[in-house]
This record gives structure tokens, sequence and C-alpha cells, in this order.
């Protein structure tokens, strides 16, 4: 099946392409571009000029186009009835009017949500109808199009079995998912789109990089705390990355000499111990830069992090990384409980392969310290494939 | 069939039973403020009809158009949106989330033709078939001017149409000439024993106005997409 755009939403907003079955990602300031290609995707809006064609039915006018979609956007919608369970068996009812309560169960199961489906769907705030959502909607069959808006968000969702399950649809359906972190991206090792200003930017694999228009620096030193602080707010430095209990720094920036300028300024005014300041390969970085529009003209990247989830659980099996919490649910925020770290094995075809235990290992502060491994770590070990 | 039950659940959430106790709240007021006028106006003469042009003249229209915003804050395509992305027709989804605010509105319109019944004198009088003019009048002009406002809901990115179809009905339905055709106030103002609208009898008026309904809503089915 084909996902075809030829569509425009505004001015200097437009997206040319066509998508085939598989996970792509689309990365960006999600409100600039990627979440409002996916409400063209699903028939929600309508474009300015052009159209939206599954296997060359125009979505917006196509209930039976629409039937074959699944979208999760920003903020659901639920229909107000009893109970969460009622209102996802009258969706439900719409593609399938046969179909068995036992199976919307059986998804908010999966999801470690059933608690969730006897409540009235007036009582969920929006973070819960997106995890109702998206447990119904990766439960449904015959999907030709999945699309996902910031799906690694929803807090208590099992990320092992998402992963899981959107490389099971991938195999014959379009999964279209907007993002504006990198990490997703590498997470579904995905191909992935940048949007700058508006425009899907045309991927051109991961030579298409342009690394001399970027700078990430690793820096060994014997205070990185205060470094970090030091550094936060210069301009030229773009982000400090501090895994805990080490004492290197991965720190990014647009302009590569002016980052080495403010590290060594900032070592040498702090009088910190330098024991080595190396640069890095950059894919991640890139795309991260590339979604915070500080990369000027930077062409898009068909980003593989050259992994595969093979031995994430299953998708009936999964279970929550860091347990429910008080309500049953993880707390909420942006930072997924089990971040994917590289656990240094390495598949048939010499990609790293990330085991069940590497990747359900909590982090305190995806922010300031993401993983005992960072991403540019991750991209470097499978970055063969992709370079 | 599904779509239909589907547009009606979802109108409950946009059309709440604290919606509906306000309106009809509203619209009993303001019965009685003009029951209260026309009182004082002429305490003895028969004014039931005077009465009925004041609820059905101003306060069903002011009433649907409201239920209209109420149902369709963003339009009539932006509002939907949400429930179609599951694969409903946007067609029977607005059937069923019109007949919601069609069966709102004429129940607090069929009140308030109660109200000035009982109020006005009629009724002390045993003057029932007044009141049965007076009903049948009622739900005709709210079908009316539901669907006339479903299709100015059409019209518009948030909807301007509606306060156009506002306007037009009231500047130019206002008149007796040919321009009042289109509209439903000449209409509804002939049926209530007023001016009538390029000199036609109240039959045809009924006919017209059954015409105009089928008319918009037609006109909204087409404008709105599958």
């Amino acid at each position: 099946m084909t996902l075809a755009f030829d569509a425009v939403w505004g001015e200097g907003f437009a997206i040319d392409r066509k998508f085939e079955a598989g996970i792509h990602c689309l990365l960006g300031t999600l409100s600039e571009g990627p979440e409002k290609v996916l409400s063209l995707a699903c028939g929600e809006q309508r474009p300015a000029h052009g159209r939206v064609t599954l296997d060359g039915r125009v979505i917006y006018s196509s209930p039976e186009a629409r039937m074959q979609i699944a979208y999760l956007g920003p903020d659901p919608w639920l229909p107000e009835l009893g109970s969460v369970s009622a209102a996802l068996e009258m969706l439900d009812a719409i593609r399938n009017p046969h179909a068995s309560s036992s199976r919307l169960l059986d998804s908010l199961e999966r999801m470690q949500i059933a608690h969730l489906g006897a409540r009235r769907p007036s009582e969920l705030g929006r973070h819960e109808r997106r995890a109702v959502l998206l447990a119904y909607l990766l439960g449904l069959d015959s999907l030709k199009v999945v699309l996902l808006c910031d799906p690694f968000t929803i807090a208590g969702v099992n990320q092992l079995a998402l992963v899981e399950r959107l490389h099971e649809l991938a195999s014959t359906a379009v999964v279209l998912l907007a993002t504006d972190q990198a990490e997703d991206v590498q997470r579904l090792g995905a191909a992935a789109g940048v949007f700058s200003a508006g425009r899907l930017l045309e991927p051109k694999g991961a030579h298409a990089l342009r690394p001399s228009e970027y700078g990430c620096f690793r820096v060994t030193c014997d205070q990185p705390q205060r470094l970090t602080l030091a550094l936060q707010n210069n301009p030229a430095v773009h982000s400090v990355q501090a895994p805990l209990h080490t004492s290197t720094l991965e720190v990014t920036g647009t302009n590569p000499e002016q980052l080495s300028l403010a590290i060594l300024g900032a070592i040498n005014e702090l009088g910190i111990q330098l024991y080595n300041l190396t640069d890095v390969p950059v894919q991640l970085e890139v795309l991260q830069a590339a979604v915070r529009g500080r990369v000027d003209g930077m062409y898009a990247a068909a980003y593989h992090a050259g992994w595969v989830a093979q031995q994430a659980q299953p998708w009936h099996a999964g279970s929550s990384p860091s347990g429910p919490g008080p309500t049953g649910y993880a707390p909420i925020g942006r930072a997924p409980d089990a971040q994917m770290a590289y656990s240094g094995q390495l598949d048939a075809g010499g990609r790293a392969l990330p085991t069940a235990a590497t990747l359900q290992q909590p982090t305190t502060d995806v922010s300031s310290a993401p993983s005992a491994q960072t991403p540019a770590q991750l991209g470097t070990g499978a970055g063969g494939e992709g370079q | 069939m599904n779509d239909v039950y589907l547009g009606w659940v979802w109108s409950r959430s946009r059309l709440t039973r604290t919606w509906w106790i306000q309106s009809g709240g509203a619209a009993l007021a303001a019965t009685l403020f003009g029951l209260i006028l026309e009182h004082r106006a002429s305490p003895s003469s028969s004014r039931i009809n005077t009465l009925l042009t004041f609820t059905l003249g101003l306060i069903l229209p002011l009433l649907t158009w409201a239920t209209a915003s109420q149902l369709f804050p963003n339009g009539l395509f932006a509002s939907l949106a949400p429930i179609a992305t599951h694969g409903a027709s946007r067609r029977g989804l607005l059937l069923g989330a019109g007949l919601r605010a069609l069966s709102g509105a004429t129940a607090i319109v069929l009140g308030s033709t109660v109200v000035v019944f009982l109020l006005g004198g009629s009724a002390r009088a045993g003057n029932f078939g007044a009141l049965l003019i007076g009903t049948w009048i009622a739900v005709l002009g709210a079908v009316a001017y539901t669907a006339w406002f479903l299709l100015g809901s059409s019209f518009g990115s948030r909807a301007q149409g509606r306060w156009v179809f506002l306007a037009l009905d009231w500047l130019l339905g206002s008149s007796a000439s040919a321009l009042a055709l289109p509209w439903p106030r000449g209409h509804l103002r002939n049926l209530l024993g007023g001016e009538s609208v390029a000199n036609l009898e109240q039959p045809a008026a009924t006919l017209t106005l059954t015409l105009l309904i089928l008319v918009y809503l037609g006109l909204t089915c087409v404008r709105t997409p599958r």
C-alpha cells in the first residue's frame, strides 16, 4: 500500500512524498510540521492545496480509507459513555460492527491499563486517554496506516512492547511517527525525515550528513558538574549530556571551533583538570540539532540506528519497566522509564542489539543524564550501517 | 446507522445537561419578560399570536444559533474531525449531532409555547386550538432554524457563516417582499398570522418552509465530505 502526500497547508508548509510499508519518523518540532502531517494523513484536516491518498483514495473524503488508519493525536477524543470500555466498543463498531469486546480488554491488558477500562472517559486525563487510545489502536487488525504522535511520551505504556508491536505492524502497514526526539528514531531503527521550516527535507542517507557543520566533543575532567553548569549558559553550546557516575560529558554545538573554544575557556576559567577532549561522530546529534533548528541548511538524514529489538518482550507479555505508580501508572513525563542502551552485543550483521535487561535499566533524569551510554555511542556502535 | 448514533453520543459532550438547563432558563426568562411587556401594553386583548411571534421570532432563532455555536464552535468539519478519523462518515455524525440539537431546541421552544399559552390568557379562555397551532408551528420553526444554522456552520474556517446566516434571516427575512422567500423568518411570521411573504397563503408558506428545510439539509449534506 502507498500513503501519498502531495499537499500544501500553509505558506511555505508542504509535503510531497510517498510512504510504503515500514516505520518512518517525522522528526521536528511537533507543532511545526510533523503533527500537521499526521493530521492530514488521518483525514482530520484537509490540505489547503493538493491531497493525501491511501492507495489512490483521498483520505479526507473516504471513510473506507480512514477505517484502515489508526491515528493517535496529541489530545484524542473518547465518546462520553459510561465507561472507557463502552467508549472503545463504540469506536470499534465503526470499523467492525461484529467485533468482540474481549479483544478490547485484551488490548488494555497488554498495556497494563486494564484498570482504566471501568472508568468514565471524562475522568481520564489527556495522557490516560492517549494511553487508552494507543492500546486500542495497536490492537486493531488489518491496518494499513498507523499514525502516532509522540507515543513514547505516554507514561505507563510498555515501551518494549510498543516497539515490538510497531515492528510487527510495519511489515504490512505504513507506520508514521511524529516526534521531536531523535532517540525515538534510534529506538525504532527507523528512517527519519527531518522537518525544516515546514518542509520535509529529502532523505539522502546518513552519508548526506555534514559533520563539518556540527561539533560534538567528549570531555573527561575532574569536575564535570561545574563544567556542565558553566557550559549550559554558553551560546556556542547546544547541549551538555552528563551521564551519571562518570566524569565524561558530551558537549554539542553548531560550530566546532566556537564549541572547542567555549569548552577550553570554561576549563581554564574554572581551573578544572582536563583529562581528555575528543571529538565524536555526530549522527544523532545532527538530527537533534536539526530538530531545534540549529543547523542551517542541513540535509535530512535517513537514519538507521542499526539494531533490531529481537530480544524485546513479546507484545502480549509486556510489563512496565518501572512498575506502576500510586495509580497503577508510572509518573508522567518526557523521559521513558527504560532508556535503550547499547549492551555491546552484535547481531549477525554486525549491528548492535539491545537486550531486555539493558533496555529496562531505569535512569533518573534523562534531560541531564540520559544513560550510562549515550545516544551518540549508540549511533557510533551501530553507525557502520548508516554510514 | 452507527455513525448517527456516534454523532448523537458525541454531541452529548458539547450539548451537556448544564447547557440545556442554562438555555432553557434563558428562554423561559425571555418568555416571561415578553409576557410582562405584552401585559403592560395591552392587558385585555387576545395576544397569543403576538407572544408566539416574540417566542418563535426572537427566542427560537437565538436559541438555535447558540446551540449550533455550542455544537460546532470551530465549524462543522473541524468539530467532527476527531471522530471522523476513526472511519465514521461525517454525514452520519452530522445527522446524529443535528438530531440532538433539534430535539433540545424543540423541547425548549415547546416549553416556552406552553408557558405563553398558560400565562397569556388562552388557557383561561379555553383556546386549546391556539396551543395546538402554536405547537406545530414551533416544531416546524425549530427544524427550520436548526437546519438553517447547521448549514451556516459549514461556512468559514471558524463557522463565521452562522453570523452571516443570522444577519440574513433578520435583515432580509423581516420584509414581505420576494427577498424574504429563502429565509425562515418571514414564513414563520406568516404562519402566526403576521404579514405574508410575497403574498403566499399560509398553506403555501408551510409548504415553502418545508421545502426550505429540505434544501438547507441537502446543501449541508452536500457540503459535508463523507
